[in-house]
């Protein structure tokens, strides 16, 4: 009885921590249509904040003050700017940028939080409220800490529901959800409300984070994956409903804390750390995914560019030689990064159908890769070409496995159904492997026969052939009868059905493509490395590989091979250059966030809209193209009235220059022009 | 179009007044040089066939769509530039194409977010259920649960409260009923002769007629006629069915 008794108070001590994470999300997700992949980032950063602010090692505030400072004053500031800085340019974007943005966020907060407290050099710890202090109930333990936990998640949720219901402000909040333009319509101004969204969603997030902070050790990424347990818990309520997601952090809570506690009785794969990644998966099978979105399905304008064959081919043959080359001028820790990246590249070209062409957008190629390279171990870990086979077949049956409970999900639920797997890979599958958890499991190169790629050169060589094989395997698709149905796919299912498409064959074909490409990435990898283990294919650990190779192929241009190419040479290379060049080194260590950060303002990837416009500036070279758009300037030389009656008054509203304050409304037309300022 | 000197301070300038305006989305122009007069106190029907140019030409005046070039002015200022929100608060109300309610809100919380234009909640409540009763034995539902005529209602209820000088209504008749519209439209001439101006936009043209004191036929993007309703027969019929005058 006290052990059901105090597994209850435990589990709804985290429920109440996920609870108020969870009310974060739901904030932000309806007020802008975004799904903040950074959330958990944010709380990790607020709790690194607070403990900068009220540690004793540190800056050593009262605690209060700290408090305050944090929630009240850093969290809403960071809130605020990231809304203004990134989401607001957000509300036309297609899914997938949509999507990114948030994860190159995620991925920039936890490197900026890694650049400015250094793992290796701090140990910071933050202390339990009233540590020491506690109450027995029933016989069970209770800290005041846990106390605090409850009533913090209390207050928040009578507060938002007051918020959200009893003020006008909050009104407005969930009249934005349903309509921006409306919204303006009848004054209410979109983007300071949902800047207030940002705010407060970022504030609870800090909550959350400065409440877990003291369970765990202070670190980068376990506080940040303590939150991303938040996801399961809002997609309980769809990403719109605070009481259900109560009830998903009850479960989450209650579960994971039964996982831990009968861990013994349980299948392998069932643990505290996958119950998260479970639960999120079986929500967003079974929870229906919103059949219409309120905000309007943008459609995915990214262009999917059609290279000649010429053009491929010439950069094909040039990477191979340039593959020769590279081992001659370079040795040592940066041909190995060539290699390393290259072996990236084939994983990121898996993205190239599957999310480039098709529109289906997975975060989940390095754990498909992380399959192949556990496969690999198992039967070709002497070298034997054949086991390769065995990698590409077991793969593609993984991920049309995969795909097959997944299908009908798309945009941002396929994104977190695709990240819900690679935790659970992360966390279930590579561990078990027991060298590969310990980054012990060890590679020959690959033999034909009496040939083996020996030496450096040859087996980069390979890697490079076998990218070059599937990039031009992958050109082909594109041209072909597939790569047009999948683009049709991305274009309109619902066309692509009435036209009598199998667009459930399509999904599982594509699926599995794209997981065998990857998974052969990462069998090839195994040669070159001689060890691999679990860090190498994990989405948030370590180097945090996973969500950084998506985010720089989408950089790259998902939709092109030379983008599979840049994303996996960046990846590698970044760490090569700040060894090289240490001023660098910060920047290198954040660059992959900003990368992703920047597609806020290209959608089409930075590489594929700087060739639009180098082409673009050709052709106007050669005055085959129209003029740029001169419209604003055309239309400022307009600005002058052409009948006397118009006097051309630029009104200024709210603005806080010195201005004529007019008669508070006009008599004549009943118009209230006494709130406006009119410029002198 | 307009006059052209006024006579006293702000006497002959009309409500709202676009000139030689012109506005794309992305590459392709829409409007080419449209000029509208919504003079005061009057109904004004603006009408066309698909593609226009019609709903365009009202995202421009109520400032929800850049203008490329040419002027928006209201009661005689210039207003290019200014936001949708910022205009709205002036005194500009518009009811957008397709039931402009907040679905997910009750009846009272879509009243109440009208209060953004400066006034007072329960006077909003009040003046709303004053003119339509029916709302007011459903403050308490969703407003996604209404009928058509009913969401219609509430939009209008909402825009109305507020006293409006410039009421703007897109496609009344979208979806509903013949006779939902008729009562509709009766109800738009009832706020006409209370003086308030309103700029409506139609596909189907003989509904709004009759309420409106004057027309504006587009085409391509541009005004092709305009005028008192009963001199534009002929030109309506050119424009909707493509057959010459």
């Amino acid at each position: 009885m006290n052990d059901l008794l105090s597994l209850l108070v435990l589990g709804l001590a985290s429920a109440a921590i996920y609870a108020v994470a969870a009310s974060g999300l739901v904030v932000t997700y309806t007020t802008s249509g975004i799904f903040n992949f950074a959330h958990g980032a944010v709380a990790m950063v607020s709790a690194f904040v607070y403990w900068q602010l009220s540690s004793p090692d540190a800056w050593g505030l009262p605690v209060p003050v700290a408090l305050v400072l944090t929630l009240f004053v850093f969290a809403p500031g960071l809130g605020w700017g990231i809304d203004r800085l990134l989401m607001r340019r957000l509300h036309d974007a297609s899914p997938m940028i949509r999507i990114v943005v948030p994860i190159g966020l995620l991925v920039a907060l936890i490197q900026v939080a890694t650049v400015i407290w250094p793992p290796g050099e701090l140990t910071a710890s933050v202390p339990l409220f009233f540590a020491g202090r506690s109450v027995e109930l029933g016989g069970v333990v209770i800290e005041y800490h846990q106390l605090v936990v409850f009533a913090a998640a209390i207050a928040v949720a009578i507060g938002l529901r007051i918020l959200l219901y009893g003020t006008r402000i909050g009104v407005a909040m969930r009249a934005v959800v349903d309509s921006r333009e409306l919204a303006a319509l009848n004054g209410v101004s979109p983007d300071r409300v949902s800047g207030l969204a940002w705010a407060l969603g970022c504030s609870l997030a800090a909550l959350a984070g400065i409440l877990v902070a003291p369970i765990l050790k202070l670190d980068q990424t376990q506080l940040t994956l303590l939150v991303i347990n938040a996801y399961a818990v809002a997609m309980v309520g769809r990403l719109r409903s605070l009481p259900m997601a109560a009830v998903g952090a009850v479960i989450l809570g209650l579960s994971r804390e039964a996982a831990s506690r009968y861990d013994e009785s349980l299948p392998f794969w069932i643990t505290k750390d996958t119950v998260p990644a479970l639960m999120l998966f079986v929500v967003l099978l079974v929870v229906p995914q919103e059949k219409a979105s309120v905000f309007r399905d943008q459609p995915d304008r990214s262009s999917v560019p059609d290279p000649s064959w010429r053009t491929v081919v010439l950069g094909c043959i040039g990477l191979v030689v340039a593959a020769l080359v590279v081992p001659a001028v370079f040795e040592g820790r940066t041909l190995d990064a060539v290699g390393y990246g290259m072996a990236l590249s084939i994983v990121a070209l898996s993205l190239v159908p599957l999310t480039g062409f098709a529109g289906q957008i997975s975060l989940a190629p390095l754990a498909f890769a992380g399959i192949g390279a556990v496969v690999m171990y198992r039967w070709g870990s002497d070298g034997n070409p054949l086991a390769l086979v065995a990698v590409v077949a077991l793969c593609a049956a993984v991920g049309a496995l995969v795909a097959l409970p997944a299908l009908r999900l798309k945009g941002l639920y396929l994104a977190l159904s695709t990240f819900a797997f690679a935790l659970f890979c992360e966390k279930a599958v590579f561990p078990n492997v027991d060298e590969f958890s310990q980054g012990d499991a060890s590679y020959e190169r690959l033999h034909l026969g009496p040939w083996t790629a020996a030496s450096d050169r040859s087996y980069l060589v390979l890697l490079t052939v076998a990218f070059v094989v599937l990039a031009l395997g992958v050109t082909a698709l594109r041209r072909g009868p597939m790569g047009r149905r999948l683009q049709a796919m991305k274009d309109s299912p619902a066309a692509c059905a009435t036209m009598g498409l199998d667009l459930t064959a399509l999904k599982l074909e594509v699926f599995a493509l794209s997981a065998a490409i990857a998974g052969l990435g990462g069998a090839l990898l195994g040669g070159w490395r001689g060890k691999l283990g679990t860090e190498q294919f994990s989405l948030l650990a370590g180097a945090l590989p996973g969500l950084p190779l998506v985010l720089l192929t989408v950089v790259g241009g998902i939709a092109a091979v030379s983008g599979a190419l840049v994303g996996g040479l960046a990846l590698a290379m970044f760490p090569e250059i700040a060894e090289a060049v240490p001023a660098l080194a910060n920047l290198m260590t954040v660059l992959p966030g900003l990368a992703g950060i920047s597609l806020a303002a290209n959608p089409d990837g930075a590489v594929a809209q700087t060739v639009a416009q180098v082409g673009a500036a050709i052709e106007r070279l050669r005055g085959q193209a129209p003029p740029r758009d001169t419209g604003p300037a055309r239309a400022l030389a307009l600005l002058a009235p052409a009948a006397p009656s118009m006097v051309p008054e630029r009104i200024a509203v709210g603005a806080s220059a010195a201005g004529v304050d007019l008669a508070a409304v006009d008599d004549e037309t009943g118009l209230a022009w006494g709130r406006c300022r009119v410029d002198p | 179009m307009s006059a052209a000197a006024p006579s006293g301070p702000g006497a002959e300038v009309p409500l709202l007044e676009l000139r030689g305006v012109t506005a794309g989305y992305g590459r392709i122009q829409v409007l080419h040089g449209v000029d509208l007069v919504v003079p005061r106190g009057e109904v004004v029907a603006l009408l066309g066939p698909n593609g226009a140019g019609k709903t365009t030409t009202l995202l421009v005046a109520t400032g929800q769509h850049p203008v490329s070039s040419g002027c928006v002015h209201v009661a005689g200022r210039h207003v290019n530039g200014v936001r949708a929100e910022e205009l709205a608060r002036l005194g500009l109300c518009t009811i957008p194409e397709g039931r402009g309610v907040f679905r997910s809100l009750t009846v009272r919380e879509n009243l109440r977010m009208a209060s953004y234009r400066g006034v007072d909640e329960s006077l909003l409540v009040e003046r709303a259920v004053a003119r339509f009763p029916r709302l007011g034995e459903r403050l308490g539902q969703v407003a996604g649960t209404l009928s058509g005529g009913e969401q219609q209602m509430l939009a209008m209820a909402r825009g109305l409260a507020t006293d409006p000088a410039l009421l703007i209504i897109d496609e009344l008749s979208m979806g509903l009923a013949p006779l939902i519209v008729a009562e509709l439209y009766e109800l738009v001439a009832g706020i006409a002769r209370e003086g308030v101006s309103i700029l409506v936009v139609e596909q189907f043209a003989r509904t709004v007629l009759g309420v409106a004191d004057r027309a504006v036929i587009m085409q391509h993007g541009q005004v092709v006629a305009a005028g008192v309703p009963a001199d534009l027969e002929a030109e309506l019929s050119a424009a909707y069915l493509g057959a010459s005058p």
